[in-house]
């Protein structure tokens, strides 16, 4: 599919279309693989609350920016607004959990819900604004690789690329940490820090995509296509490693899906890419030797 | 032929290796040393209670108690992964942990871990040398060579590439131990190792142990099976929230009697009654 698509999507499009697949690849590629370690630690659901609560963020950057005259839709604004308020989501889950009664899938439950009920308000106050310049955030929700500006490309991919940077340098960290924090902690490793750098990681990555995958399903980027990988066998660095080429397809194919037919949200186009690239796997795994009960 | 190998490990189990000449500072002091250790998450509920011993170099311990008597939380909490009262209470070398990370290796239970990480079995091996290893540094050639002799030291040659969630549970077992022995310790706790394990596994896990001890490496390890214990053991701590006696195996055990007098049901179940595991 991606294949008949792609040389279609390069002869419709420019050079700046291609640049901005090419940052949603990177994206694809990054949120593939760290979603290994965000399954494997049990956070997914994390990934979600902050997708849903950078919107709060992204709208104080934007009010920001009309307020300091350097214009709402300043990508280093918003991404600082958006990583803000995703990692005081992310650690306030911990915090709230602890509360009695309440337990982990309440505090998620809480915090995305409030925070993104916060973004909504903040959003139609956003939108209320006489300058004109928040059209872009207004397919914040689910996507949209059109609305996005060269320099808005240039944030994600740079964000990208400090995510893969921490990735590839605390790789085997992040390993150990997943699959037996006691031993990790009993080798001296900083346990405590290393998981702050994971969350670090998450939110970063979640920010990176966010207006091309949209708030509300940057998640499905993390998790399905680690999901998807871990069909096949091997090392961990393998199953990273198809992880991202899994997410790398979805971005891709989210991306000219979306340019090919109109008014299809890129976030969501990446969701469905990804979501069929798993039920695909699902093949794999009902091979006896494989299988799902296994 | 398990009692064979049994009757050598017993006959090997009342020797203890002399010490060498060349011992650095470190070793002049016990492996380990605990004076009137405590742990656990409050004041009022401490599964450990002023827990006393020396366990001497290269000597062989089990840790034996009735389930729920502190045995798993004493051992991490030796470790600092759970709260301790005092934790200078406890010594390594006659150095605080931190000093020392390095001579200590630990294997928690299996059943706590998550075995559907998606890792091969040499994978797992390697962590045990990422102490070593430090931050920043990756897992090399020699690192892996290393990683696939301690595998082969286990009977595991042949499942390096295997993805951890296809093993066994006495196969799993045996990575744990692999990974421990990669870590070159002088001291290793071990949490249950002997539990759920196959016959094969279980007289691996032993002739490792008591290669390791014949190297001068000091070995504490919960067990819970008294049918066993003898037969792997030269020394033995019976311990239910307080250390009830200490010293070689036979005389420490006769003790039982002593402590089931007091209602103490020794012969448990591990720590951790079930094993979820699929495949074990």
């Amino acid at each position: 599919m991606t294949q008949n698509l792609l040389p279609l999507v390069l002869a419709e499009i420019g050079r700046n279309t291609l640049v901005a697949l090419l940052g949603c690849a990177l994206f694809g590629a990054v949120a593939g693989a760290v979603g290994t370690f965000v399954l494997a630690r049990r956070q997914a659901l994390i990934a979600d609350v902050a997708g849903h609560a950078s919107l709060p963020g992204v709208c104080i950057g934007f009010l920001l920016g009309e307020a300091l005259g350097v214009g709402g839709r300043t990508p280093w604004l918003l991404v600082l607004g958006a990583s803000c308020s995703a990692l005081l989501a992310s650690v306030s889950v911990p915090a709230l959990a602890r509360l009695r009664g309440v337990g982990p899938d309440g505090a998620i439950a809480v915090s995305l819900s409030f925070f993104f009920g916060l973004g909504t308000v903040l959003l139609s106050s956003v939108q209320s604004h006489d300058s004109g310049a928040q059209g872009g955030l207004r397919s914040l929700l689910f996507g949209s690789v059109a609305g996005t500006t060269s320099a808005d490309i240039v944030a994600l991919t740079a964000l990208a690329c400090v995510a893969l940077l921490v990735l590839v340098t605390f790789f085997k960290e992040f390993a150990a940490l997943a699959f037996d924090e006691s031993h990790a902690r009993s080798v001296g490793l900083p346990v405590r820090r290393l998981d702050l750098l994971l969350l670090f990681l998450l939110v970063v990555t979640v920010v990176s995509g966010m207006q091309v995958a949209g708030i509300v399903l940057v998640v499905a980027l993390i998790v399905t296509p680690a999901a998807a990988a871990r069909a096949f066998r091997g090392s961990i660095a393998r199953i990273v490693s198809i992880g991202a080429l899994f997410g790398v397809l979805s971005a891709i194919a989210g991306v000219a899906l979306s340019l090919r037919f109109e008014h299809f949200p890129t976030g969501s186009a990446m969701t469905l890419a990804a979501t069929a690239i798993l039920f695909a796997t699902l093949l794999l795994r009902i091979r006896p030797t494989r299988g799902v009960v296994t | 032929m398990m009692d064979a190998t049994r009757g050598a490990l017993e006959g090997s189990a009342g020797t203890r290796p002399a010490k060498s000449a060349t011992e650095s500072p470190t070793r002049l002091h016990a492996p380990l040393e605990l004076r009137n250790f405590s742990a656990g998450y409050s004041a009022s509920e401490l599964p450990v209670v002023d827990a006393s011993f020396v366990l001497e170099r290269g000597s062989m311990t089990a840790l034996v108690g009735p389930n729920g008597a502190g045995k798993s939380t004493m051992l991490k909490g030796i470790l600092g992964l759970t709260p301790v009262h005092d934790p200078s209470a406890a010594r390594f070398f006659g150095e605080p942990l931190e000093r020392v990370r390095g001579k200590v290796a630990y294997l928690p239970q299996r059943s706590e871990l998550d075995w559907s990480f998606p890792a091969s079995a040499l994978d797992i091996v390697a962590m045990g040398l990422y102490g070593r290893l430090g931050l920043f540094r990756r897992v090399g050639r020699a690192a892996r060579a290393e990683a696939r002799e301690a595998l082969a030291l286990v009977g595991l040659a042949h499942a390096q590439d295997k993805p951890i969630g296809e093993l066994s549970g006495g196969q799993r077992q045996r990575v744990l131990v692999a990974r421990a022995l990669v870590q070159r310790a002088e001291l290793v706790l071990l949490d249950e190792p002997f539990a759920n394990v196959d016959e094969v596994t279980e007289q691996t896990i032993a002739r490792v142990l008591q290669e390791l001890r014949a190297q001068g490496t000091t070995i504490l390890a919960v067990h819970h099976d008294l049918g066993t214990v003898r037969s792997i053991f030269a020394d033995a701590i019976l311990f239910n929230t307080r250390v009830l006696a200490h010293g070689p195996v036979r005389a420490t055990l006769a003790d039982a009697s002593v402590a089931r007098a007091y209602g103490l049901a020794l012969n448990t179940a591990p720590d951790t009654a079930h094993d979820a595991e699929r495949n074990s």
